[in-house]
């Protein structure tokens, strides 16, 4: 009786050991799958036309922060705070940060010196960019890889990661000039 | 008494495994829930713009918005072989045009920035460099499955296959129109 207790706890103990194993593997691969670009996914060096009709040249920068938003999505008001301080920090260490909305007249132009506000991209960016979810915040590397990433609202600790993030490839770029260039299109 | 003890101690055992199996297959129905989502969301590769703005912005910094009315026809340009698509497709749109009576639009979508500049002198069609991320990421996206967007005003009606002759992506093309 007793050896049949022990071996059926014995099967209980490794039924259960799988189940968590399982369990740990879901999670690994749901965790995985909430980040909309896979790591190392070489996304476009931004260009496009901004709000204000200005031409947003291709160009190195020491890295670039992409934001999609949008005037009506509230979750992009609620972490606005955690965005501005992230495009300070990157602007400080010669990055570019675009501010880039789903679709044309979703986004006003708010005369930010920080963000250069995008209206119409390029067809890279367009094909890199899932534009289906806002708020995202994106850090670009200077070869157009995503160094770090956030689909939906940032917290703090999503802040400190994304300065973290920001700091280590601005060291690496200092010599960077940190205005993005802008200029009017015109005939060739 | 011990053995009452040990009969205790067994059943509250057993009651405790059980409980953990329970919760463990609330999970395992939970995952499984969870994991067909995220199977949709995998799948889903892009929104459709099914309607939206159909405008962009040329080499000259110009918006050009196709007219509301009648169909527009939405197609990419590659820079790397800009002569020959330019030419296959004055070709497509001279046969569309002699094909049907209803009023045509055409938009080509440059698929590297500016470097299609040179197209809008020789092109039978306006060439954008720009356009607004969902509808440029239609854009793409169908140039990858080989196919283009045919919207009537603003919505989208059709995404006609093209092939490797002229005639056969105008073929395509009206075959969508009716």
């Amino acid at each position: 009786m007793r050896t049949t207790l022990t071996k059926v706890r014995l099967i209980i103990l490794v039924a259960l050991s799988i189940a968590c194993c399982c369990e740990m593997a879901v999670f690994a691969l749901l965790r995985r799958g909430a980040e909309v670009y896979k790591s190392g996914t070489a996304l476009a060096v931004p260009q496009g036309i901004s709000v204000s009709g200005m031409f947003l040249e291709p160009r190195a920068a020491a890295c670039f922060v992409i934001r999609v938003t949008a005037d009506g999505c509230p979750y992009c008001k609620q972490d606005s705070a955690h965005y501005e301080r992230i495009a300070q920090e990157a602007h400080s260490r010669g990055c570019v940060v675009v501010a880039v909305a789903p679709e044309a007249g979703q986004m006003k132009a708010t005369g930010s010196s920080l963000a250069v506000e995008l209206e119409y991209v390029d067809m890279k960016l367009g094909r890199a960019l899932d534009t289906s979810l806002t708020p995202q915040t994106l850090l670009i590397g200077p070869s157009g890889v995503v160094l770090w990433q956030r689909q939906g609202a940032m917290n703090g600790d999503d802040e400190r990661n994304a300065i973290s993030a920001v700091s280590h490839v601005g060291m690496a770029h200092t010599d960077t000039e940190t205005a993005p260039t802008l200029r009017v299109l015109g005939p060739k | 008494m011990r053995r009452d003890d040990d009969a205790h101690g067994a059943l509250v055992e057993v009651a405790c495994v059980a409980v953990l199996l329970v919760a463990f297959a609330r999970l395992l129905v939970f995952d499984l829930a969870q994991w067909r989502e995220y199977q949709k969301v995998e799948r889903r590769t892009s929104r459709e713009a099914v309607s939206g703005s159909l405008a962009g912005v040329d080499a000259e910094g110009r918006v050009q918005q196709p007219p509301p009315s009648g169909y527009t026809l939405i197609f990419a340009l590659h820079a790397q072989r800009l002569k020959a698509d330019v030419a296959f497709w004055n070709a497509v749109v001279g046969r569309i045009d002699q094909s049907t009576e209803y009023p045509m639009h055409y938009v080509a979508v440059c698929d590297s920035g500016l470097a299609c500049r040179d197209a809008e002198s020789t092109a039978r069609f306006p060439v954008v460099s720009f356009m607004d991320p969902l509808e440029m990421q239609a854009v793409a996206k169908a140039d990858g499955e080989n196919e283009v967007l045919l919207y009537r005003r603003e919505l989208l009606k059709g995404r006609p296959r093209t092939s490797t002759e002229p005639l056969g992506t105008a073929r395509a093309v009206v075959k969508a129109l009716e």
